[in-house]
């Protein structure tokens, strides 16, 4: 057994990195640049007012901190065009039109040469004043620049060029001198691309190694150091510091912004005085006008050079101590997933670990409890319609006396209730307390059928059911519960047929009534050919009949598409628009404000809140489930019924009752225990249409709302998190299998 | 009278025959048939199948057929009036495929209600709905089935209501019936493809059956890195623009196309090394271990969820990609169908006798063996299809992967939460098309599965 245990989980880790490759391969092939998504909604606001180049460093931290800065796999494998440390151009749109130029024209040297220029352009470019002569061309030159970092289209950039250099020809204005002489250089660049294009190098193969420090293997193992804590105050205060420094240079980069016309007026100030003095038009009263306007301009710049060279200092001792400190510290990504660390969500900063938590929560909740009600009904009922199927000619309680009273007084339970003629309280203790009494009355009908007279010991064994955890005694009180579900199936029916109107409830009498009307006139029915037999202990029916019945409505659950289900339930149960009396669902939440928002509520309150409130989505991810496990039930139970084994035990003349628990029951459980496998993969993916209709916060609406928000981390960790439950389930159901069956050998 | 005398012995014979083939085919056919359920939603398929070819003559504004007056100028200035009898549906598929072109008094139209000065009807006939599903009609936005509806000359009531913008209902399921059954049928093609490819070789296979030469382990090795290379390396960027611009199914051609040519090369290099002793003495390949590792894999990953974060990664959505995606998560299935069939098919002694022939192996997988173990793949594909359809409908119900603008009965369905809770047509009629698809599908599947059975065979 061990051996096997073992052997089941050495296949199981190559199937985990297997599995954690591809998603890895799709979250780099996912559209859109993540550090951008994180600056624009980071916690420091917008990046409106900053110079270009503090934008960049900017950048460069946030990438750095999610580690976008290292290669992404221990190797690649590309065409020989392509230089080993392409990776190093962090920004994804220029590393993007750097390696689409490469693979069309092959030469890497020269690209990268381009590339640098259009970079020198770009940050001269920025620095042309932003004056009302220079609004336009500055303009123009900004969004050709712009754009040209995201073409890669030989005309369009030629056109580009082009345009630039008429429009910086055809201007004469001092402050383009700079720009002037860059321009042609970048033409001069880009055509040295076009000219040694050197296809044959994207046509040969090469492999290049990163080693250890790439994405893939941070991500899964993490940087963080495996045996030794790091100290994490100095961690932080590295943090600190860059966050320091960042503000900082914003408010320099604010200030040197107002201070900026002032300079500039200063400047033409000067030239018009130097311009116009050797004229000596001025008169001395203009001319002290003048001095006093130039004084006060240059009083205003001291000022803020006063003001601005503190900052300057202190981002000067800051570096410092930043550079001190980094050398010091390392800064690392994270400690990777197999240590927990699923990294942090790109839209708010917060850790996935976080976000998920809460998500998980509610998807919990509700899977656990839709599981362990689906499978304790359907076992029952799977052994019990592959009965009603083996005794076709029996008759069998189709609404035995006692579930008509029972459902007959949960009805008008309701329907006070609904009506308000009782208390909240009330009706709960009595819906309850006629469940118990129910329960407790089958349980003494069983044991005087089982024993002939009822003794102490068999209302001990109603408590034992409730705590027992063997197969054989929860299997052999399990009919309890499919007793009690035929009590609340016949109070659904009876309730919905008391509240239809009354035209509805004339034919729906008369269309039974007809077809046994019609069957009667055609068969002259005898005893024999009878299918109901209606006694004072309950209507009986031939289990050929319920075995129809049975199996015609678990395979119309088992079609119905669950996310139908739930809007119609939504559309028809949870407001007054249909009928004041179908407003028995809350419309959509997890819990009242009322009770949520109240630390003082007692837990039963909050948690029967929370019931009322998850009722419809649970039922609505179990309907289907349970009725596929039912029906995998049967199939398996008829199989195993129809074996020889089987046929011997009941020629020996046990008893049915024996030969189906004792015998049968632990055979027919395969198909089931195989089922246990995928039941966690449905119960994330199952719930995700639910989720969104009722408004649930789980982790089926968390992907969506992430798909949407391009919140990578927390798309693929819960793609990998539902795959690794899923290969769990695989091992436990394997494991199973092995217990259940002993003749699996374990080889 | 020996004609008549030979059509009734033909038809006895025929019976006869019916009765005593114990062929493979005609017990299942026999059994299947047996299965009235199975029988009818067999039928009800044929009918769906047809509203889906038919749809733009079921729901549609322009008529099927009219003969119209038409003024004309013509070139000395007198305006003159002409009878014209066109088929507009069928001369619009011509449109669309640039064989002709409208005339321009047809061009701008609302085919209901001609203005005067263009053309007049003589006679018309319109398709029993008379909307297009995407067409919106402001006035008649949110109605109901049963309530008053603002009708013009022409035009239908909108039978099954409107949605918020107007948009008929009927005609939405009319149409999106053509979408289901693309999806079912697509997705099933790949997903069988790849299915019966892999389930094939594992099956017939197994661990211990593939001997080849170490030769071609080699090349075929390298071959699959050099096609890698050249596909998805070289050709990157080309690939991504063209599947952007909606060349999906080119470029899968191209690159399979590419696969063959360059496997066929490096197969045909093993044959020259083959007289190397090292290289030329055989090696096993665990097939069967490396196809159930693959499905071990994809099965892992929820498929849903797989989807979902396939479907986020693709910038442009398409009702195709869609198609193409379900398709190549969903064949495990088969394959584990088509592995198990060949377990069992591959110790009959037709297949030894093929082997002593000296057939080739691929000889015999082809033309022996698959065909025999196809019918329960039948069963697999019956389920695959509702299990599509029901993925698609779902993913346009959450509004992931499928353009806004296409109507399906998943987006219909979900016009029911966007109009607001008032709206029971959208929540009951786009649903019950889903659920009587999928339980049609699902009920065929149930039925092969009994006509297959050996078990029920006697």
């Amino acid at each position: 057994m061990f051996q096997y245990i073992v052997k089941r989980i050495l296949i199981f880790i190559p199937t985990f990195f297997a599995i954690s490759l591809i998603i890895f391969g799709l979250s780099k092939m996912a559209p859109g640049d993540p550090v951008e998504v994180l600056l624009s909604d980071g916690p420091q606001g917008g990046s409106g007012g900053q110079s270009l180049l503090t934008i960049e460093e900017g950048y460069l931290i946030k990438a750095k901190k999610i580690g976008l800065d290292k290669p992404a796999f221990y190797f690649t494998f590309t065409s020989a065009a392509y230089p080993k440390d392409l990776y190093k151009i962090v920004k994804m749109e220029h590393r993007e039109l750097v390696s689409r130029l490469i693979s069309k024209y092959g030469n890497s040297d020269d690209v990268m040469k381009y590339y640098e220029q259009l970079r020198k352009v770009l940050f001269i470019a920025v620095e042309i004043p932003e004056t009302e002569k220079l609004y336009d061309i500055r303009r123009l030159i900004r969004r050709n620049v712009d754009e040209l970092f995201k073409d890669f289209n030989e005309k369009t950039i030629l056109f580009k060029l082009d345009t630039l250099k008429k429009a910086i020809n055809s201007n004469y204005n001092s402050a383009l001198s700079d720009i002037k002489k860059e321009i042609p250089k970048l033409s001069e660049t880009f055509s040295n691309v076009k000219k040694n294009v050197s296809k044959y190098k994207l046509y040969t193969p090469r492999i290049h190694f990163y080693g250890f420090d790439n994405q893939y293997h941070t991500w899964m193992f993490g940087d963080y150091p495996w045996f030794q804590t790091v100290d994490s105050s100095a961690y932080l205060s590295v943090e600190k510091l860059y966050a320091d420094i960042s503000k900082l240079n914003n408010r320099q980069d604010s200030i040197s912004r107002i201070q900026k016309p002032y300079i500039a007026k200063n400047k033409q100030l000067e030239e018009f005085i130097t311009a116009n003095d050797s004229t000596k038009v001025f008169s001395p009263k203009e001319i002290d006008s003048l001095v006093a306007l130039k004084e006060s301009i240059q009083i205003n710049i001291a000022n803020f050079n006063r003001a601005i060279s503190p900052l300057l200092k202190e981002i000067t001792v800051l570096n410092k101590e930043k550079d001190l400190l980094s050398k010091r510290v390392k800064l690392y990504t994270g400690k990777g997933f197999l240590r927990g660390d699923f990294g942090s969500s790109y839209t708010n900063g917060l850790p996935v670990t976080k976000r998920l938590t809460d998500a998980v929560f509610w998807t919990l909740l509700m899977n656990i409890f839709s599981i362990i009600v689906s499978y304790i009904i359907s076992i029952p009922l799977g052994v019990q319609s592959a009965h009603w199927k083996r005794n076709s000619e029996r008759f069998e309680p189709l609404l035995s006396l006692e579930a008509f009273i029972g459902s007959i007084l949960m009805v008008i339970l309701f329907y006070a209730y609904l009506n308000s003629a009782i208390t909240a309280n009330f009706f709960y203790s009595a819906l309850i307390s006629i469940n118990v009494l129910f329960m407790l009355f089958a349980l003494l009908v069983k044991e005087k059928a089982n024993q002939g007279n009822l003794t102490v010991n068999s209302l001990g064994r109603f408590w034992f059911f409730l705590i027992s955890f063997r197969f054989m005694n929860l299997a052999d009180n399990s009919l309890l519960i499919l007793k009690l579900m035929y009590m609340w199936v016949w109070s659904f029916l009876f309730f919905v047929f008391l509240l239809l109107p009354l035209i509805a409830k004339l034919i729906l009498i008369s269309i039974p009534i007809a077809f046994w009307g019609i069957k009667k006139l055609r068969n002259k029915v005898t005893e024999k050919t009878q299918n109901f037999s209606i006694t004072i202990k309950g209507i009986y029916a031939k289990g050929r009949f319920i075995d129809n019945l049975s199996t015609t409505v678990l395979f119309i659950l088992y079609s119905l598409p669950s996310f139908w289900i739930g809007t119609l339930l939504i559309v028809f149960f949870t407001t007054k628009n249909y009928g004041v009396m179908f407003d028995w669902f809350p419309t959509s939440g997890v819990q009242s404000m009322e009770y949520a928002n109240n630390p003082n509520t007692p837990f039963v309150t909050k948690y029967l809140d929370i019931f009322y409130h998850l009722f419809l989505p649970t039922f609505c991810i179990t309907f289907s489930s349970f009725a596929y496990l039912s029906r995998q039930m049967r199939g398996a139970m008829l199989g195993v019924l129809r074996q020889d084994y089987i046929r011997t035990a009941n020629s020996k003349g046990l008893s049915e009752h024996k030969v189906t628990w004792k015998h049968a029951f632990r055979n027919s459980l395969f198909p089931i225990i195989t089922l246990f496998s995928s039941v966690f993969p449905r119960a994330l993916s199952g719930a995700i249409a639910i989720e969104l209709i009722y408004n649930i916060p789980g982790m089926g609406v968390l992907v969506l709302k992430a798909i949407g928000e391009r919140d990578w981390p927390i798309v693929f960790t819960v793609a990998m998190l539902a795959a690794i439950l899923t290969m769990i389930g695989n091992l436990i159901a394997d494991i199973l299998y092995a217990v259940v069956d002993p003749r699996i050998s374990f080889k | 009278m020996w004609i008549f005398n030979k059509k009734k012995q033909d038809k006895i014979a025929k019976a006869i025959q019916q009765q005593t083939d114990q062929s493979y085919t005609a017990i299942v056919t026999r059994q299947f048939r047996k299965n009235r359920l199975a029988v009818w939603s067999l039928r009800f398929f044929v009918i769906i199948l047809a509203f889906a070819l038919f749809a733009d003559f079921l729901a549609n504004d322009k008529p099927i057929f009219c003969s119209v007056n038409v003024i004309i100028t013509n070139e000395q200035g007198v305006k003159e009036k002409k009878t014209k009898i066109i088929f507009p549906i069928i001369h619009q598929y011509f449109v669309d495929l640039q064989l002709s072109k409208w005339d321009e008094v047809f061009l701008t139209q609302d085919w209901s209600q001609p203005s005067e000065s263009t053309f007049t009807y003589n006679f018309v006939v319109f398709p029993p709905i008379t909307y297009r599903p995407e067409k919106t009609d402001v006035a008649n936005a949110s109605v109901g089935p049963l309530s008053k509806q603002i009708l013009k000359k022409h035009k239908s009531r909108h039978y099954l209501g409107t949605d918020h913008m107007g948009r008929d209902v009927a005609s939405g399921m009319i149409h999106g019936t053509r979408i289901a059954m693309l999806v079912g049928i697509v997705a099933m093609s790949i997903a069988t493809f790849i299915g019966i490819l892999l389930g094939a070789l594992a099956g017939y296979f197994g661990d211990t059956r593939m001997k080849v030469t170490r030769a071609s382990v080699f090349l075929i090795a390298i071959g699959i890195i050099v096609f890698v290379f050249y596909a998805f390396v070289v050709r990157g960027y080309i690939m991504g623009d063209n599947i952007a611009s909606g060349y999906l199914f080119y470029e899968m051609f191209f690159n399979f196309f590419l696969f063959v040519i360059i496997m066929g090369v490096s197969y045909g290099l093993s044959l020259l090394f083959k007289s190397i002793p090292w290289l030329g003495s055989r090696a096993t390949i665990p097939m069967d271990i490396i196809v159930m590792r693959l499905i071990e894999i994809v099965t892992s990953i929820p498929v849903l969820i797989l989807i979902l974060a396939i479907l986020a990664i693709i910038k442009t959505s398409s009702i195709f990609y869609v198609m193409a995606i379900i398709g190549s998560v969903s064949w495990t299935g088969i394959a584990k169908f088509i592995r198990a069939e060949l377990l069992r098919v591959r110790s009959l002694e037709y297949i030894e006798a093929a082997q002593a022939f000296g057939y080739s192996e691929y000889r015999i997988i082809l033309r022996h063996a698959i065909p025999n173990s196809l019918a329960p793949v039948l069963i697999a594909i019956a389920f695959g299809i509702a299990s599509a359809i029901l993925t698609e409908s779902f993913l346009s119900f959450i509004g992931v992967g499928v353009p806004p603008e296409q109507v399906t009965w998943g987006s219909l369905l979900k016009a029911s939460r966007d109009a607001g809770i008032k709206a029971w047509w959208l929540a009951v009629f786009p649903g019950v098309a889903i659920f009587v698809t999928v339980t049609i599908f699902n009920l065929i599947g149930e039925g092969l599965t009994d006509a297959l059975d050996p078990r029920l065979k006697q």
